[in-house]
């Protein structure tokens, strides 16, 4: 048995009397075996609090289907009923000027990583934070984004982080990381105006949508004429 | 142990949740009744319940545990939950105890603060992982497959590639949760 193999027996109680003997005394010998054996407990500690919050969420989930009662949980059903019932209601409310939703659909897409091009072999946190990016997985970008930023603040990242959150659907937390954005010197100041100006849209705040499209007015900005379309839009 | 709770204990040291919300749904109008004798209110015995059955599962899962012939699944539930009310309670008196001595630290249960700290980075490293990587670091950390037993399970090409794979999830792990072991 090699080290690592000995050491998963140890944590799985698969060792023999006698063989776990001979590992606690080795472990006391060994500064080397004393630091992979911490490193397998945490990681298995860690594994198991992520295993304990899933099931602790799914038994909260089998006991309100049981008890019948509201699940305090996150709902995604209700959630998109709700959603489309807001959505009804915003169609109600909001036949002039236009549907917003449809217009922000028909407006919004993802931007692309034009940052770090992903160099396939390099498996640097950034490399996989727009590896994620470009996947669409986007939960998981903002996480690594979050992780690379918590190390060292970035203007340019934290664009991608944001933007990371939009396209996870997270509008205020994106609104709010863009906006942090408006005081750097970032190379994406144009695409927060445009981001920003779909938000504040969505949010049906017109006013500050059409103020940030108006910083689109260069005819080289970036998404120039779309902006100008949304002002007359929004304008009408 | 009967044929039947064998059964079930076999099943849960495979992980089928399926047979684990069996257990659950079982057991818990006798538990809750049970852990009201403690004086807790019915919201507190239904979560004292659930982390009882996730440790139970766990302790299957991770230490492979079997129960001695003697001994019921219910009986082993009960007193993993009974342990919990235990804790818990102390922990509630120690809360009171030390407004006194503003001694807060010492109330972090089982882990040092950095430890702690330590712990949320892995498990965000841990979580942020992909699929693929997710399950393979799951299946050796948190089940205690062989290298052999993953190469069955999820049908890699050798045990060489497992090997490599494992280690690169491992690697993609400690570098998201930002933390080093060097």
């Amino acid at each position: 048995m090699n080290r690592e193999e000995i050491l998963q027996k140890y944590f799985h109680n698969r060792l023999s009397e006698k063989e776990r003997a001979q590992f606690e005394i080795d472990l006391q010998n060994s500064e080397q075996l004393q630091k992979e054996y911490k490193e397998y407990k945490h990681l298995q500690a860690a594994i198991k609090q992520s295993e304990y919050n899933r099931l602790k969420k799914e038994l909260k989930a089998l006991e309100a289907a049981k008890t019948g009662k509201k699940t305090t949980l996150f709902n995604w059903k209700i959630a998109a009923t709700l959603l489309i019932l807001v959505s009804i209601g915003g169609l109600w409310h909001l036949s002039q000027p236009a549907d917003v939703d449809k217009i922000y659909a028909q407006y919004f897409t993802e931007y692309p990583n034009t940052l770090k091009p992903v160099v396939r072999g390099n498996e640097d946190v950034q490399t996989l934070a727009f590896t994620y990016y470009e996947n669409n997985e986007y939960d998981k970008a903002a996480t690594a984004f979050s992780s690379l930023l918590s190390k060292n603040e970035d203007a340019d990242i934290r664009f991608y982080y944001a933007l990371s959150l939009l396209n996870d659907t997270k509008l205020e937390l994106a609104k709010h990381e863009l906006e942090a954005l408006l005081l750097t010197n970032t190379q994406y100041k144009a695409q927060l105006h445009w981001y920003l100006g779909l938000i504040e849209m969505k949010f049906g705040n017109n006013a500050k949508a059409i103020a940030y499209f108006e910083m689109l007015q260069d005819p080289q900005a970036f998404n120039h004429k779309k902006a100008q379309k949304l002002i007359a839009k929004l304008s009408r | 142990m009967e044929k039947d709770t064998e059964h079930i204990v076999n099943q849960l040291r495979c992980n089928n949740e399926k047979i684990l919300n069996e257990v659950y749904l079982n057991y818990r109008e006798s538990f809750v009744a049970f852990v009201k004798r403690y004086g807790l209110k019915n919201e507190d015995a239904v979560d004292v319940f659930q982390d009882a059955v996730i440790a139970m599962h766990q302790n299957f899962v991770i230490k492979q545990v079997t129960l001695h012939k003697d001994v019921s699944l219910k009986t082993y539930l009960f007193a993993i939950g009974k342990n919990i009310i235990k804790s818990k309670l102390k922990k509630e008196r120690q809360m009171y105890a030390v407004d006194d001595f503003n001694n807060w630290e010492s109330l972090d249960e089982e882990h040092e603060p950095t430890e702690a700290a330590l712990l949320i980075k892995m498990r965000n490293g841990f979580e942020g992982l992909g699929k693929k990587c997710k399950e393979i670091i799951t299946l050796f950390y948190y089940r205690g497959f062989s290298i052999n037993e993953i190469l069955d399970h999820m049908g890699y090409k050798d045990a060489n590639t497992v090997k490599s794979q494992k280690s690169r999830c491992l690697k993609q792990l400690k570098t998201l949760s930002n933390e080093s072991y060097e």
